[in-house]
C-alpha cells in the first residue's frame, strides 16, 4: 500500500496541537485545535521535497504567551489560596 | 467518538507499533491480562443517519456490524426499528461486549450492554461503555468547556481525542485500561452525521526560557488521519526528533463488516514532519 506524497503534504484540515506547559515544577496541559484557513493564522505551512515543515507565526507565539501567564496567573492564585 | 485499539488474551499478542510510539513497559505488559493485539475500526457507519458504536470482543462486534448492516438496508430508521433490532438479537447481553446505536434524529439513543451514562461540564451528557469507562470518565471530568462558549462539537471532539493521545504518550493509562491507540470523531448538523476528516496531532513541550522566548521540544512522532472511502488510515510522522527512532507507518483500518481487514499495512513514508 503507497499513500500519495502530493496528499500527505497538503496543509491537514484540522490540526491539534497539545501543549504541556513546565513551570516552577508544575506541568499544565492545553489543546489547540485549529480548522482550515485558522491553520496558516498560527503555522506557515512550507513544502520541502517530500518534507512538510510547519513554521510557527507571531500569532502563535502570542497566543502561546497569554495561555503561559493565564497558567502563571492560576497557579499563583491556587499558591495564594494555600497560605494560612 | 471511539478508540481504535482491540485487545487479545492470547498466548502470543503481536507486538503493536502505537500510532503515538507511546511506551508501555514491558514487566507492565507482561502483567496485562488482555494485551494490544491490532487497529480496528469500532464506529459503524450504517448510513449517514445511523451510527453504532462498539467495544470489548471484537468477533461479537463484527457479527453486530453484520447485522445491523442487514437489518437496516433499506428500512427507515426510528425508534421502532432500532427497538424491533435489539429486542431481535441482543435481548440478553452478552459478556465484555457493549455498543450504542445512535440515529440521527431525536435526542436519544439505544444502549446494549452495560452502558455508564454520566454528565461533566465539559461534555454535559455523555455515554461511555467499555473497559475504560473509569478512566474516560475521570479525563472528561477535568476538562473545562471552551471559553468562547460557541457551539462547535467537531472543535470539541478534537480536543478530546488529543487529550486522550497526550495522556497515552505521557503516562500509558489508556492502553493499560484497554484502549486508544488513535480516535476517530463524528458529529452532527441539522441533516446527519459527519466524519472529522484529515486530523493532524501535534504534542508539545513549553518551556519559557526568558520573559520573552520560549522553548518548543515537539515529541518524536505526529499522527495524520484521513478517510478514503470507508478506510480510515492513521499515518505516523517522524519529527526530527523521531528520525534518529525509525520511519513512520500508516495503519489501514477497514470496518468491522467487511471481510477482508488489512489491520496494520506498512508504507513507504520517508517524510519528516
Amino acid at each position: 500500500m503507497y499513500v500519495q506524497e502530493e496528499y500527505l503534504t497538503r496543509r491537514p484540515g484540522h490540526m491539534c496541537i497539545h501543549h504541556l506547559f513546565e513551570y516552577d515544577g508544575n506541568t499544565v496541559s492545553s489543546t489547540l485545535s485549529l480548522s482550515g484557513d485558522k491553520i496558516e493564522q498560527y503555522y506557515r505551512i512550507e513544502r520541502e521535497g517530500a518534507q512538510l515543515h510547519f513554521h510557527p507565526t507571531a500569532s502563535y507565539v502570542e497566543m502561546l504567551k497569554s495561555q503561559w501567564e493565564a497558567m502563571v496567573a492560576r497557579l499563583q492564585s491556587a499558591a495564594g489560596d494555600k497560605l494560612p | 467518538m471511539a478508540d481504535i485499539l482491540i485487545f487479545s488474551n492470547g498466548p502470543a499478542a503481536p507486538e503493536i507499533e502505537l500510532p503515538t510510539r507511546a511506551y508501555v513497559a514491558p514487566d507492565q505488559l507482561r502483567r496485562m491480562a488482555f494485551k494490544p493485539a491490532a487497529f480496528r475500526r469500532k464506529i459503524v457507519e450504517i448510513s449517514p443517519s445511523l451510527l453504532l458504536l462498539w467495544a470489548g470482543d471484537y468477533n461479537y462486534a463484527t457479527v453486530f456490524a453484520k447485522r445491523a448492516k442487514a437489518f437496516f438496508d433499506g428500512v427507515d430508521v426510528n425508534a421502532d426499528t432500532i427497538s424491533n433490532f435489539v429486542r431481535t438479537y441482543y435481548r440478553t447481553s452478552a459478556n465484555n461486549f457493549w455498543a450504542l446505536i445512535i440515529p440521527f434524529s431525536g435526542d436519544w439513543l439505544c444502549t446494549v450492554g452495560d452502558v455508564t451514562h454520566s454528565q461533566s461540564a465539559f461534555a454535559e451528557e455523555y455515554w461511555v461503555a467499555g473497559t475504560g469507562t473509569d478512566l474516560f470518565r475521570q479525563i472528561v471530568g477535568s476538562l473545562s468547556p471552551r471559553a468562547d462558549g460557541a457551539i462547535a462539537p467537531h472543535i470539541d471532539g478534537l480536543r478530546l481525542a488529543n487529550d486522550l493521545l497526550a495522556y497515552e504518550i505521557n503516562t500509558a493509562q489508556p492502553i493499560l485500561s484497554q484502549f486508544g491507540g488513535g480516535y476517530e470523531v463524528f458529529y452532527s448538523d441539522q441533516h446527519s452525521f459527519h466524519r472529522v476528516d484529515d486530523i493532524m496531532h501535534f504534542f508539545v513541550l513549553v518551556r519559557r526560557t526568558a520573559t520573552t522566548n520560549f522553548h518548543l521540544s515537539h515529541y518524536s512522532h505526529a499522527t495524520r488521519q484521513w478517510y478514503e472511502q470507508d478506510r480510515l488510515y492513521i499515518a505516523s510522522f517522524a519529527t526530527p526528533v523521531g528520525t534518529e527512532q525509525g520511519l513512520g507507518f500508516v495503519a489501514l483500518l477497514s470496518p468491522v463488516y467487511l471481510t477482508t481487514t488489512r489491520s496494520l499495512n506498512r508504507c513507504m513514508c520517508r517524510r519528516n514532519i
